[in-house]
């Protein structure tokens, strides 16, 4: 009997597309001895579909094609199990299109990333591979990792944190602020978005006020911090939970612009192979004892947010404050699942997913293991031994 | 229009002149009306009543011989006194004057449906209606149905028929002896069940063949079997997907549901506690599930009476481990002799306590506030300390068994040794709460057997605590053993107490008996009338650092 693994991709996120790449490299790579793949993707305007059409990459090329030629469905649990209910339901006809024994979200961005589908798999009592609510939220929002990574004596660049609405009221005192505070360069960045969308550099007060303006236009809340001029970037991916977390090699992107931007990470020759064709060292070209600080850091930054499964930790070095090292980034559903980082460190795209289904399952015992409820009711209990 | 002219003055002539026989064709038929109504009387209030028996026969596993056995020796609860009012109407059906017998018998009906009411026990294992259940109550209902068409068959060739007497007496007597109606519609039922159980032992076997992953766990014995199955599947679910057989599903077509309601693609490991009633059992569960590791609890005289004799009992446990495969491991509690002087060839794996010969053993048995710990040793020459909140020698033996199945199968110390710390007891079975003001409280409230509360002493004695009290209204509805049983608790209770709270005068006395007997100081035997001024009194002694075991429930019905 093969376990049913419902993918989820797609999502009304701004990464919609790159989450279509991410989810068909895992859906090639699954171990389909072991598992029985049900595509479940989420339209830019938030319907799920379902159908063995989602399974070829060439069919999103004509996604109002592809949408049409699937079911909509709409997923609930009866009883023991979670079902795929076609919608709008037939009343001759048996609705259901498929089952669910863990959920698989290859989804980035807000809407999906960000703790959202979590909740829905929460809601439905289903077991589900990757971080929980908690981790994805903190990890999408980079004002509050900061203060999480912070508190647990993780190296973070200091920002400055405000609403969108609130400068646009104070325009003059709040850039005057950040100016004196932080002074240029800065970079400007919406609080929860990933793949680098809206993050602008600003060397001068004209620059500064079109970057808040780009980045006001993705989120409510901005922060600003120093730009590091002369910066090395390192990612290294951690695979684990709070027992078992595991960091792969480091690499290095490289960049053509300044920062890793959203074309240089998805947009660059061959787009359809995702994250995992961008240009980088591999591994990173660093002292091993750095390297070994870079892995200890992302395995303590890992656990510190909770995560689960896997997460690609970004870090910083700035190359004129003596290599000082900084968190950046955590990317709870990185692009690709940055399986090309475990592949260099020794663990196959299959087996990855395979450890990371597991994960989940454990995850899901653990909750299970815990009292939720009493099983008294506090109306029922009589008077007397009340 | 001659002949139509004709006919109706014939027939006004013949209801003319026949108003006597009218009238007796009236009366006849206001008989067998009031025959029929109180017939269906009768059948509502033996598909009601048949719950019970029902009740019992799937409890007994719908085996005819031992619902019988049990019948004969619960018969006397059963047929009540109250059924003595059935011989009214009998006498007016032997007068032959149906109206008045009908009459008669629906009153006893409702008498007998407002006893049956009153005197309704509460079911310690719940009544499930299944599709079975649902099978016996149209047999059962087809059947009254059956005997109603007759009556009015028999009636319509031949009022006066000695026949239809007889008939309905014997309808009567099968309400005196309701248990007849359930017997024969199980016996009715059989070959229908059998084809139906095959066809779900088929389907369920179809089931776990593609499920090729999967490792089974046999668990038997005659106690522990439950407890081993939950601290089993705790230790396991650190590590794997696991199913086990729910609540008492222990017998093949209880594992057979489990299989087929319950067993998902994910599940990694299966745990199947198999009971057995009769030789061969648990040799089909095994035939079904194939188990590749084999736990044996316990041997005792359980079910003797079915068994015939020790030896059957035996065997039928040890099914479990002639089933397993080559590279199968039975897990054998030798501290259990019966278990221990079976010889078997297959790859064992022995337990036990305080005995450093086997491969998993367990010593250092120490009790504190926090519960009960004890240092497991394995035969690889390792040692790891267990703690958890259980209590009991019985507990420690379930431990042991699980860990050396976890351990054989590869899982970490830390895994197991946390997943034991976190189970937590059976509420009101030695259940171990420790308040905030320093005090240990055991209950085991809902212990009512004489080996239970000889074990509960052993606990409370083993605590290091200052203060030993024990709280107990005495041992119960043990019939003629009640005397002999209680006047030994009071001598157990005599050497291991500080205090002891006895509710109910008349009750303890046996208990009181052997308290003065073993001169045990008075000043600190306390006799209360109920749990309330029991709780008062425990205020005034209650000191801290004290350990107050609760020894069996004290309900209201027993206030004296």
């Amino acid at each position: 009997m093969k376990i049913n693994v419902g993918v989820f991709l797609g999502g009304v996120s701004v990464e919609h597309e790159i989450s279509v790449i991410s989810a068909i490299q895992a859906i090639y790579a699954i171990d389909k001895e072991r598992f029985n793949i049900i595509p479940i993707y989420i339209t830019k305007n938030g319907f799920m579909v379902t159908g063995n059409n989602l399974l070829d990459i060439e069919n999103y090329k004509n996604t109002e094609k592809l949408i049409a030629s699937c079911d909509q469905i709409t997923i609930t649990r009866q009883g023991k199990d979670v079902f795929l209910f076609k919608i709008p339901s037939k009343r001759f006809s048996n609705n259901i299109v498929g089952k669910v024994d863990i959920a698989f979200p290859i989804v980035h961005g807000t809407n999906c990333e960000d703790g959202t589908i979590q909740g829905l798999f929460e809601i439905l009592r289903l077991p589900y591979v990757g971080s929980d609510i908690l981790a994805s939220s903190l990890c999408m929002d980079k004002i509050m990792m900061k203060h999480v990574l912070k508190e647990n004596d993780l190296p973070v660049l200091d920002c400055i944190a405000f609403y969108t609405k609130e400068l646009k009221v104070n325009n003059e005192e709040i850039i005057n602020h950040i100016e004196s505070e932080i002074g240029y360069p800065i970079i400007v960045k919406p609080a929860n978005l990933g793949s680098s969308i809206g993050i602008k550099k600003a060397n001068n007060r004209q620059q500064l006020e079109k970057a808040i303006s780009l980045a006001g236009e993705f989120s409510n809340r901005i922060l600003v911090e120093k730009a590091i001029v002369r910066l090395k970037e390192i990612n290294c991916a951690v695979l684990g939970d709070y027992e078992t977390a595991n960091a792969s090699v480091c690499e290095e992107p490289i960049n053509s612009d300044e920062i890793l931007s959203y074309s240089d990470k998805y947009m660059s020759k061959n787009s359809s192979k995702g994250m995992s064709s961008s240009k980088r060292k591999l591994p990173a070209d660093i002292a091993p004892e750095v390297e070994l600080i870079i892995k200890n850091m992302a395995i303590r930054a890992f656990n510190s947010l909770c995560c689960n499964g896997v997460a690609r930790i970004d870090f910083l070095i700035d190359l004129d404050m003596k290599n000082k090292i900084y968190v950046n980034e955590v990317n709870t559903i990185p692009g690709s699942l940055s399986f090309y980082l475990w592949e260099a460190t020794g663990k196959s795209f299959t087996e990855l997913l395979s450890e990371l289904i597991d994960l989940g399952f454990k995850r899901d015992r653990e909750r299970k293991n815990l009292m939720y409820t009493y099983n008294s009711n506090i109306f029922s209990v009589s008077g007397s031994k009340g | 229009m001659e002949t139509q002219s004709q006919v109706c003055q014939c027939r006004f002539l013949e209801s003319h002149n026949d108003t006597q026989f009218h009238l007796k064709t009236d009366m006849s038929q206001m008989n067998i009306a009031f025959v029929n109504l109180s017939l269906l009387i009768y059948l509502a209030f033996m598909l009601i009543t048949s719950r019970k028996y029902l009740h019992m026969l799937q409890l007994n596993s719908y085996m005819n011989s031992r619902f019988l056995k049990w019948f004969l020796i619960n018969y006397k609860k059963d047929i009540k006194p109250i059924g003595v009012l059935l011989v009214v109407p009998l006498l007016f059906l032997w007068w032959k004057n149906l109206l008045i017998f009908s009459i008669t018998w629906i009153c006893v009906n409702f008498i007998f449906l407002y006893n049956y009411q009153k005197t309704k026990a509460s079911e310690k294992k719940k009544f499930v209606i299944t599709n079975r259940i649902k099978r016996l109550y149209v047999t059962i209902a087809s059947l009254l149905i059956l005997s109603l068409l007759i009556v009015n068959l028999v009636y319509f060739s031949d009022k006066d028929s000695w026949g239809l007497v007889i008939f309905i007496s014997v309808i009567i007597l099968v309400e005196e002896i309701n248990i007849f109606l359930t017997l024969i519609a199980n016996i009715l039922n059989y070959p229908l069940e059998n084809v139906i159980n095959r066809f779900y032992v088929i389907d369920a076997k179809r089931f776990l063949n593609q499920h090729d992953q999967l490792i089974v766990i046999g668990i038997t014995g005659s106690y522990g079997k439950t407890s081993s199955k939950f601290i089993l599947s705790r230790i396991f679910s650190e590590k794997y997907n696991v199913l086990m057989t729910p609540e008492s599903y222990n017998t093949l077509m209880g594992v057979v549901r489990t299989v087929r309601e319950l067993l998902k693609p994910t599940h990694e490991i299966f745990v199947v506690e198999m009971g057995a009633k009769k030789k061969g059992d648990i040799r089909k569960i095994c035939q079904l599930v194939k188990p590749k590791y084999g736990l044996l609890t316990s041997i005792g005289p359980q079910h003797l009476d079915t068994f015939k004799s020790f030896e059957n009992i035996i065997e039928t446990k040890f099914e479990l481990v002639d089933s397993l495969p080559e590279n199968g491991v039975a897990f054998l509690n030798f501290n259990n002799d019966a278990i221990r002087k079976r010889k078997t060839e297959k790859r064992i794996i022995s337990y036990g306590i305080e005995n450093d010969k086997l491969n998993y053993w367990a010593e250092n048995i120490y009790y504190d506030s926090s519960g009960l710990s004890f240092s497991l040793y394995t035969y690889k020459n390792e040692k790891m300390v267990i703690k958890t909140r259980l209590l009991g020698l019985h507990n420690v033996l379930n431990i042991l068994g699980a860990c050396s199945m976890a351990l054989e199968m590869g899982m970490k110390v830390n895994d197991i040794c946390y997943a034991v710390k976190q189970l937590s007891p059976i509420p009101h079975r030695l259940e171990l709460k420790s308040q905030s003001t320093g005090v240990t409280i055991i209950d085991d409230a809902f212990n009512s057997n004489p080996e239970g509360a000889n074990e509960a002493l052993n606990v409370l004695n083993k605590f290091n605590h200052s203060t030993k009290i024990l709280i107990t209204p005495g041992l119960v509805e043990l019939g003629e053993r009640e005397y002999e049983c209680n006047y030994s608790l009071g001598v157990k209770a005599a050497s291991v107490c500080d205090y002891i709270v006895l509710v109910g005068n008349k009750r303890s006395k046996p208990m009181m008996d052997a308290l003065i007997e073993n001169n045990f100081d008075n000043q600190k035997v306390f006799v209360v009338k109920n749990l309330n001024e029991a709780m008062e009194k425990l205020k005034s002694i209650t000191i801290l650092d004290s350990v107050i075991l609760f020894e069996n429930d004290l309900p209201d019905n027993y206030e004296e």
